[in-house]
């Protein structure tokens, strides 16, 4: 086992995690970055498998925006140490992690942390959601995109959000039997948006040839309609749907069954807080976005000294966003290691801090149009799975809420978050549960994690390790 | 297990070496590159576990949900989404019983 | 000291882990008002990261009565509270070495002698009850017991509190008590963060916290300090009935499949319960190597806890000495979980009837010889 010892580590290799690679490279920066991926790229940019021979051929236009930042992440390698096919543990003392690559545990000791975990999907459950054959939609964009296969069968997707357009479009231009897209919000407030993306009009081309990949094969696509329930046997069979009213809340008697043999849900993104919670960086709930995030200032820098948490894992605002975040975190890292003014950085760095207020027009339409109300939450039936690793049902949850046990830590006991996913799937659903039953906010804590925040194969601790000196053993 | 419309791999893509992998004894086709979760999908192979009687398969496809949990090579607990295909390699799916009624 | 806000109570319970939540229950069912102080959440120390071991076999021979006693009355915890997961597995202690089988030898005489039902296994007998058993390594035999078993922590913390409720005791969460008050040597009340209580009674039962406490009105026992830790895996199907411990730790199934793995507690000086790294490597090296099926598990989850040691390895069951009306219930030493039951039925008889039950003088405090000196000096105190 072998201990690195570098200045600065990067975690996370999507648009966040290599813009800040890349200027801690260009500033001399030693650092190391860390990602669970064979290929830098992250989910948004994730690249097909090196084996494919031509893998653009599936890939979407996006992934231009990809090659650049990997090609510009290629040309700063010189004082980059890239960990693929790695996770981050867990961490036992300030300035340390442990990682997990090929079966071996590597301490990596260092002086500047940047965190970019990115973002994961929200899930609003209905029940049947668990059966087989459901998919997230990012989850099923990515089968086609950066896997290669499409659905066979019946597909029908339904939430909310620019993840639902996208993938509804490369569904159909996968060629796939699209049965319907069913748009939890107005068709007026979805309109909305359009006045959002005209601050950042990059986005119009991709948008209009989502839109006329859609129109151009009669895609049948609903505003203001969720999914009531999902069922089947060993898998999903078939949906029930539902008309919305302004409040996101099912309007009963409008139900309607479809047949279908593939299902792609999701309301958007939130950010992915793992190990910037096991750092300790402050985590809060933000009461608008319906999620909870680190506290981080205007150079991205947390509560935690020395850490820094940039990108879709700070608060959603997409893969330009992230990656004019990373530039940020990256400079500011790189600018404190290397011993210069930091209030120097502002004249700098003033490309990407305009482009980042630039965006925030688009992100905050963005977060105004599709953020979930609570009408939306009430797709959760007392029988619906909220903790998909152990089984847990929304109405067990309720009960034990309306006997006082009103925080995530106090619910435990029924298995929330036991799971291997350490509470990834469930922490969100139930923190909305705790919020629309009328918890006081202050009981809106996320859970506290302590290593390992991803499951570890017991035998990659069968060696002996080497720690850092000053952890403790 | 057939009845399972299969995900179908796009025919433009010029994916890497084809080989076999075996799903429960059964041999299905992949090509390198793939993940063990899209060769199953390919085969029309949904379930990759069942937890105390709800079967769960590939969800989120990005290592985060653990629904895809499958015995791989004799290793419990393994992601068929970040798992690589590679000759010969064994996969199990997983049934996990609990010891009683909760 | 104005600022704090004033309770009466008939006794005041200081923690709130297993032994002060048993106390602080059974003192509410025999009528008295009771208030249950804890600097935290209730169960969120020793008692919430337990291994959930209900053992009685490989005890002192004086905690063999009690935790024989206990067991009785874990019997009839799940139809009283609610469901615990109280599963009477068996415990199971592995020989790996000829001297620890020679010792088990006699000391299960010795505890089927004080009536325990606990045998003596060859290693064939040690291999027909865990098949899992690397085949490989050297056996010497074991030693089992029945009626030993385990129970769910956190479960049975959530019972506690709805029946500590319903038996209408205050509970206060983050409340930290600071010192006992005292006027010519009897107890008159307890200085805590945000309330001052006056009550005749109390019980410190405050854990790694409970010497603190009570060097604030001059008085010590010795304690050391360990921390433990357990890594949790996977749910798998149905692999250990048994609670078994060998020379490298201990390992159990709970209901939902997760094994626990526990190491032994390393010493620790300041109270504190990160996690290290050599747990996980301990874990991980030793423990295929006697149940090889690990080598293929996931662990999911870790977490450590202090518990807090005499050096004999028996609690201090006592009141304190010269101070009329203060008890203490510390130093379980790594094993109170058990005992929790037990220890809240006689201190609720020895607090309102003036004594406990059963023969408790080989938890006195007064074997820690500064019993005395410490009780004039008290005595002298306001």
């Amino acid at each position: 086992m072998t201990t690195l010892r570098i200045q600065a580590v990067v975690v996370g290799m999507g648009p966040a995690g290599m813009a800040a690679a890349i200027e801690l490279g260009r500033a001399g920066v030693r650092t190391a970055l860390i990602d669970q991926a064979p290929l830098p790229g992250g989910q948004v940019y994730r690249h097909p498998p090196k084996e494919f021979r031509n893998p653009h051929a599936i890939a979407p236009s996006r992934h231009r925006t990809g090659d650049l930042l990997r090609q510009e992440l290629a040309q700063s390698a010189t004082s980059l140490t890239i960990l693929n096919d790695a996770v981050v543990w867990g961490g036992f003392a300030p300035g340390a992690l442990s990682v997990h690559q090929a079966g071996r545990i590597l301490e990596v000791a260092y002086e500047k942390l940047v965190i970019c975990e990115g973002a994961q999907e929200r899930i609003i459950p209905c029940p049947g959601w668990t059966l087989p054959g459901v998919l997230s939609l990012g989850g099923l964009q990515k089968m086609i995109t950066s896997q290669g296969i499409a659905p066979g069968g019946r597909v029908l997707l339904a939430g909310s959000g620019p993840l639902l357009v996208g993938t509804a479009a490369v569904v159909a231009r996968a060629g796939a039997d699209l049965a319907g897209v069913y748009e939890a919000v107005p068709f007026t407030r979805f309109m909305s948006l359009g006045i959002g993306v005209m601050a950042w009009p990059q986005l119009l081309p991709e948008s209009f040839s989502y839109m006329s990949e859609l129109v151009s094969k009669r895609v049948k696509f609903r505003f203001a309609w969720g999914l009531r329930s999902l069922s089947g046997d060993d898998r999903v069979r078939e949906a029930t749907l539902v008309a919305l009213d302004n409040a996101g809340a099912p309007i009963p008697g409008s139900e309607r069954n479809v047949p279908v043999d593939v299902v792609g849900i999701g309301f958007g993104l939130q950010p992915h807080v793992r190990l910037a919670r096991l750092v300790g960086c402050r985590t809060e709930y933000d009461f608008s976005r319906r999620y909870f995030a680190p506290v981080t200032d205007n150079w991205c820098r947390s509560s935690q000294p020395g850490v820094y948490v940039a990108g879709d894992g700070a608060g959603v605002g997409g893969a330009d966003w992230s990656e004019a975040q990373g530039r940020i975190a990256g400079l500011h890292a790189a600018w404190s290691l290397n011993r210069r003014d930091c209030d120097q950085l502002s004249g700098f760095s003033s490309e990407w801090v305009r482009l980042r207020r630039r965006l925030q027009f688009y992100v905050s339409a963005l977060h105004r149009v599709f953020t979930p109300k609570d009408g939306h939450y009430s797709a959760i039936t007392p029988d619906t799975v909220v903790c998909r690793c152990e089984g847990v049902r929304a109405a067990e949850l309720m009960a034990r809420m309306n006997m006082g046990e009103q925080d995530l830590t106090a619910l435990k006991p029924t298995r929330l978050a036991m799971g291997p996913c350490q509470g990834r799937g469930c922490e969100g659903i139930a923190t909305e549960l705790l919020r629309v039953q009328g918890t006081p906010p202050e009981n809106l804590k996320a859970l506290h994690l302590r290593p390992p925040i991803v499951p570890m194969p017991l035998s990659a601790f069968a060696q002996p390790t080497e720690p850092v000196p000053g952890t403790p053993t | 297990m057939k009845e399972t419309p299969e995900f179908k791999r796009l025919g433009k893509i010029d994916r890497g070496k084809s080989l076999q992998i075996k799903v429960d004894g059964e041999a299905i086709p992949a090509f390198a590159g793939e993940t063990v979760a899209t060769a199953m999908l390919s085969a029309g192979l949904v379930r990759c576990q069942t937890h105390a009687d709800r079967p769960l398969g590939v969800f989120c496809n990005i290592g985060q949900c653990c629904s895809c949990l499958m015995t791989i090579n004799g290793v419990s607990g393994v992601r068929a989404c970040q798992t690589q295909v590679s000759p010969g390699l064994e996969i199990q799916t997983r049934n996990v019983q609990k010891r009683g009624p909760r | 000291m104005s600022s704090l806000q004033r309770v009466d109570c008939d006794a005041l319970v200081v923690g709130g882990g297993i032994t002060g939540c048993f106390i602080a229950l059974r003192l509410a069912q025999k009528g008295l008002k009771v208030c249950l102080a804890d600097k935290g959440p209730l169960f969120r120390e020793a008692s919430g990261r337990s291994g959930g071991g209900v053992r009685q076999q490989f005890r002192n021979k004086a905690e063999l009565p009690l935790a024989m006693e206990a067991v009785r009355l874990w019997q009839g915890l799940t139809e009283e509270l609610g469901d615990i997961e109280y599963h009477q597995g068996g415990s199971l202690r592995l020989h790996r070495t000829e001297q620890l089988h020679a010792e088990d030898k006699i000391r299960v005489e010795r505890e089927r002698g004080q009536g325990l039902e606990v045998q003596l296994l060859t290693a064939q007998q040690v291999r027909a009850r865990v098949p899992v058993l690397a085949e490989g390594i050297k056996l010497m035999g074991g030693t089992f017991c029945p009626s030993d078993g385990n129970a769910n922590p956190l479960l049975l913390g959530r019972v506690l509190t709805h029946a500590l409720i319903r038996a209408g005791v205050v509970i206060h969460s983050t409340e930290e008590i600071k010192t006992f008050e005292t006027v010519g040597g009897r107890l008159t009340g307890a200085v805590g963060s945000t309330h001052l209580y006056r009550c005749p009674k109390a019980v410190n039962a405050a854990g790694p916290w409970a010497r603190k406490i009570m060097q604030t009105i001059g008085f010590d026992f010795p304690v050391t300090f360990r921390k433990s830790q357990i890594l949790v895996t996977e749910p798998l199907s149905p692999i250990i009935q048994e609670f078994i411990s060998f020379d490298k730790g201990y390992l159990r199934q709970a209901k939902d499949g997760n094994l626990h793995l526990g190491v032994r507690g390393i010493p620790i000086a300041a109270l504190e319960t990160r996690q290290t790294m050599s747990s996980f490597q301990d874990v991980g090296s030793d423990f295929p190597e006697v149940f090889p099926f690990l080598s293929n598990v996931q662990i999911i989850r870790a977490f450590a806890g202090i518990t807090t040691w005499t050096g004999d390895g028996i609690p201090i069951l006592d009141t304190a000495p010269g101070i009329q009306g203060l008890w203490i219930a510390s130093g379980f030493s790594g094993h109170g979980f058990c005992l929790g039951p037990i220890v809240g039925q006689l201190f609720s008889e020895w607090m309102t009837a003036g004594h406990p039950s059963m023969d408790v003088s080989a938890f006195a405090w007064s074997r820690f010889g500064d019993g005395e000196k410490k009780a004039q000096h008290a005595a002298g105190a306001t």
